[in-house]
């Protein structure tokens, strides 16, 4: 998910996309290098995502670059999806539910 | 220096390079650097962000990342190999698949040559199945009996005798069975025909004396009941186990079977057990088992019961780990010994010999049946010479539709995939149809084997047949497919793209003419064995039996006796013979009439060593081992036996004067080869006997072989129960048989006859087996010629199609019709001749395969060669001339326009 969430919205490298994930996880990585390598082909087997050229600007010739592929998007909006409702879910149960009122 | 290119960076990058090892290939290949440099920077940027320390205290974490993901990238590199077959093997079925639809789909555009095709492979494939069936029923289906291998018969033999197969006396029996170890067990038989009176019609049935484990050494338990056991032997119990067809036929099955009375010749038995179906021992017609000891003085003897009776056969199971070569040994070290201590009965038989019992049931057979499945062998092969002919010439119209598939793409791999699936569809096809073709083909082999196959009960279209059928028929698909398809597949399709017809005349030539060179040869081979099977057979035809057989009827019986009490049984049995003989004499169109005990050309009868009487012999002179015949003064007389000297057999002769014989030519010239033996004494097993005279050599056996030496004795001094009344008539014999069967019945309702049938027909029985093997040869020959012909047309009619516009320029520039004839002919013969040539090399080496089966003729005999050249040169030039002809009218306008 979290390699999904950093291929969406525009191509990245390897790199990027594990500074990226640290960045929203708080400064922990979620994973490290070798298992992100190891993510990327699968995730490529599956068609989740593609290879893509470098945005302009930013090239960086060492590096493949990744982005989302139509399959990859569907399923990452899905997982969206649910992770909302089970969010909803929660806040409903443990009384934490803005519209409800509570803290 | 940077934290680039600090120690912590260095130490991950040396790090990950040496843990990176432990991957699969293709991750390393694929994100291996990207790895290596993202580590090294991450490294780094930690180095950068918190200094060497924390960076180095990060390496552990990655030694245990880069370990753990390359045991996961290992899982992932399997799981991908396993789709990547899985697809592979899925694309390959449905390129298969295509090829098949393609394949059907150009079959059915051509109806003419798979219609030829379809025959061709139809007729080969369907030869082989049926005669494989026969071959596979006859000779490879092991025997009904467990551990079949292990049985062999066991005889006595005698080399001063010149009998490999001897039979064994009671007390021989004995003998072997205590003192013979490579045999587990041992039981005797003698078979005897007997006449079931009480259910239903007079029945003639086959019954056997069995000594006791009879049933056990065949490993054959009752269906019903129980079998013989020992006691029955030991207290002469008056039991009989009797057949499933018996208990069918003659019993309705009953299911109170057992305890119930069967009446054999009078003498009643009962019933204590019921065989299966597959118990087909000692023959396929037995009916029912009885104790040896049960057999009376004089059955097989003509005196009071001594060691010296030998009318039993033996049969034996091989002991574990033992085999035939070493029983043989024991069982002959056991019969000197008995030589030494009995001379007078045994002092002939010192050795033994063992045949497996498979051997002897398929006898010699098999060695016929394999030349004939390797004949229809030899077919398939021109079949498939014809048909890879025919691909080709197919092939070359399809050069143009191959170098587009070449030129689009298609490796020569897949263009070889494609032509051979084709072959192999035809060939499937082909063979389908085969099976069903062998299938009305079994049947008709089966006909005209009439009884001369043992076990035909055996031969079925059944699974093995199917399955060598498959296998057959895939070979053939591959054989007649292959070379058209690698030749095929070859052609540089820039070429055949550019020319824009085919241009293969000069190419393939030479093949094709090889394979035509070939299938003529193979088709000499088989002509010519089927030449010399037909020469061979009509030698035996035409070898003197030493009687006249035209006009004769004969009738086999044994004479019905139930109720004839032992004391005067020679009396009925003489007056029976005489009230026959009286009666038959005088029907219209009679000539003559006699009888005899045991007929020629049948097997039966026993043979006794005859010697000249004390003081008869002079040096040089000595004993005869002659076949026994009991017959009736006019016997001889009304076969047409020759009286050679002195006087036919008297009528009666006076009390006190001894009893008179005939010798046969042969036995005279053995007692007594200088001299005259008629008014001379020999010794006979009661006394002495004096020779009235000397008649012509009768073949006793069968007509193959050899005239055998003869005694004939007048049947009144010792009637026997069977006889065969042989009748010479004016007209047609088959026109008295359903006079003398009335006759016989008048006379006794009760006395059922055996066959009855004119005497040309029981010689012609006599030689059926040649003539089936025969007809055989003569069938696959003829096929083999048509489908070489045939093969020889294809190519020439293809070649002239070819040289169409050639001929059509020769014709222009003046070439007369002779012309060209000659080199269309000239150039087809010129291929057959080299195919006679070739193939009748090859007959003269493998002719020698045949040598045992056939009569009066060497396999080398020049009139069964010159019938095949003549016969297949004949064919050939026949098959030659249509398309030569064709091309000689060929309007020179029309020719130059192709």
């Amino acid at each position: 998910m979290d390699i999904l969430l950093g291929v969406v919205d525009r191509p990245r490298h390897g790199y990027a996309i594990l500074q990226e994930a640290e960045e929203r996880a708080g400064g922990r990585p979620p994973f490290e290098i070798p298992t992100l390598y190891r993510a990327l082909r699968r995730m490529r087997d599956a068609g989740l995502i593609q290879p893509a050229e470098a945005p302009v600007p930013e090239v960086d010739e060492r590096r493949d670059y990744w982005k989302a592929t139509p399959l990859g998007r569907r399923v990452l909006a899905a997982e969206l999806e649910r992770l909302e409702i089970l969010v909803a879910t929660g806040r409903s149960r443990t009384g934490q539910d803005p519209a409800r009122g509570g803290t | 220096m940077t934290p680039d290119d600090g120690i912590p960076a260095r130490m991950a990058g040396a790090l990950a390079r040496a843990l990176l090892r432990l991957y699969p290939r293709g991750f390393r290949e694929e994100v291996g650097l990207p790895l290596l440099g993202d580590i090294r920077h991450r490294t780094a940027e930690l180095h950068r962000r918190r200094g060497a320390i924390v960076a180095l205290l990060w390496l552990p974490r990655l030694a245990l990342s880069l370990l753990v993901t390359a045991l996961g990238s290992w899982r992932d590199e399997l799981a991908r190999a396993h789709v990547r077959e899985t697809t592979h093997s899925e694309s390959i079925m449905e390129s298969l698949l295509q090829d098949v639809r393609f394949a059907l789909r150009g079959l059915r555009r051509n109806p003419g040559f798979t219609g030829v095709a379809l025959l061709t492979l139809a007729l080969g494939i369907g030869a082989n199945t049926a005669v494989f069936s026969v071959v596979n029923g006859v000779v490879l289906r092991p025997l009904p009996y467990p551990d079949g291998d292990e049985l062999a018969l066991l005889y006595q033999s005698s080399a001063r005798r010149g009998e490999m197969f001897g039979r064994v006396s009671y007390e021989d029996l004995r003998d072997w069975q205590s003192r013979v170890h490579s045999l587990e067990s041992i039981a005797g038989f003698a078979p005897v025909p007997r006449i079931l009176i009480g259910e239903g019609d007079p029945l003639e049935v086959e019954m056997t004396y069995v000594t006791p484990g009879f049933f056990e050494v065949l490993g054959v338990r009752a269906e019903l009941g129980r079998p013989l056991q020992s006691d029955d032997q030991r207290l002469a119990l008056r039991n009989a186990v009797i057949s499933r067809t018996l208990w069918r036929t003659s019993f309705g099955e009953d299911p109170n079977i057992v305890g119930r009375r069967l009446v054999l010749n009078g003498e009643p038995y009962t019933i204590v057990g019921v065989m299966p179906e597959h118990l087909t021992y000692p023959t396929p017609e037995t009916d029912a088992w009885v104790p040896q000891s049960l057999v009376e003085p004089n059955m097989f003897s003509n005196g009071p019961p001594s060691r010296g009776d030998r009318y039993l056969q033996a049969i034996g199971r091989l002991a574990p780990g033992a085999d035939a070569v070493r029983a043989q040994r024991e069982l002959t070290a056991v019969s000197d010994e008995l030589a030494a201590i009995y001379p007078d009965s045994n002092a002939d038989w010192a050795t033994a010999t063992v045949v497996p019992l498979h051997e002897s049931i398929v006898g010699d057979v098999d060695h016929a049946l394999m030349i004939v499945l390797t004949v229809v062998g030899f077919i398939l092969l021109i079949a498939c010479a014809n048909l890879a002919n025919l691909l080709l010439a197919r092939g070359s119209a399809r050069q143009r539709e191959l170098a587009v598939r070449a030129a689009l793409g298609a490796g020569r791999g897949r263009v070889v995939r494609q032509l051979l699936t084709e072959s192999l569809v035809l060939a499937l096809l082909g063979g389908l149809l085969g099976l069903a073709l062998s299938w009305w083909g079994v049947r008709s082999v089966l006909a005209l084997s009439a009884d001369t196959l043992p076990r035909v009960q055996n031969v079925h279209v059944d699974v093995p047949v199917v399955g060598f059928t498959l296998v057959l028929t895939i070979a053939t698909g591959v054989i007649f497919g292959l070379v058209p398809a690698l030749r095929l597949a070859h052609l540089d399709p820039q070429r055949h793209l550019r020319s824009g017809r085919g241009s293969s005349a000069r190419e393939g030539k030479r093949l094709r003419s090889a394979l035509v060179v070939a299938e003529v040869a193979l088709a000499v081979l088989l002509l010519v064995g089927a030449g010399l099977m037909g020469r061979s057979f009509l030698s035996l035809r035409s070898v003197d039996p030493g009687f006249q057989p035209e006009g004769v009827l004969t009738a086999t019986m044994q004479l019905n006796h139930t109720g004839v009490p032992d004391e005067g049984m020679a009396t009925f049995l003489v007056q029976r013979r005489e009230e026959i003989l009286r009666n038959v004499r005088e029907l219209p169109g009679v000539e003559s009439a006699g009888m005899i005990n045991v007929f020629p050309l049948h097997p039966g009868g026993f043979t006794v060593e005859y010697t000249p009487a004390e003081g008869e012999a002079a040096p040089g002179e000595g004993g005869v081992h002659a076949d026994t015949r009991y017959v009736d003064p006019d016997y001889l007389p009304t076969m047409g036996i020759p009286l050679l000297r002195g006087e036919h057999l008297p009528t009666l002769w006076a009390a006190g004067e001894p009893i008179p014989v005939l010798l046969s030519e042969s036995a005279a010239r053995r007692l007594w080869p200088n001299r005259d033996p008629v008014g001379r004494m020999i010794n006979v097993p009661w006394g002495e006997s004096v020779v009235v005279g000397v008649v012509g050599d009768v073949r006793q056996v069968g007509l193959a072989q050899e005239a055998q030496p003869a005694v004939y004795f007048p049947q009144l001094m010792a009637p026997r129960l069977m006889a065969t009344l042989v009748v010479r008539t004016t007209g047609d014999p088959a026109s008295l048989a359903v006079p003398i069967r009335r006759l016989i019945e008048e006379i006794d309702p009760g006395q059922p006859i055996r066959t009855i049938q004119p005497l040309t027909d029981l010689m012609a029985e006599s030689i059926a087996r040649e003539r089936f093997f025969t007809v055989l040869f003569a069938v696959f020959g003829g096929l083999a010629l048509a489908l070489s012909a045939v093969g020889v047309y294809g190519v020439l009619a293809y070649a002239v199609r070819q040289r169409t516009q050639e001929i059509g320029v020769r014709i222009a520039l003046g070439a007369g019709a002779g012309d060209i004839l000659g080199t269309v002919a000239g150039d087809g013969m010129k291929l057959v001749a080299l195919g006679l040539l070739i193939g009748s090399a090859a007959a003269i080496g493998f002719s020698g395969v045949l040598s045992n089966q056939l009569y009066g003729v060497a396999p080398t005999d020049p009139l069964a060669f010159a019938f095949a050249i003549v016969f297949l040169g004949g064919a050939a030039l026949a098959a030659a001339w249509i398309p030569a002809r064709r091309a000689m009218r060929l309007p020179p306008q029309t020719a130059l326009r192709e």
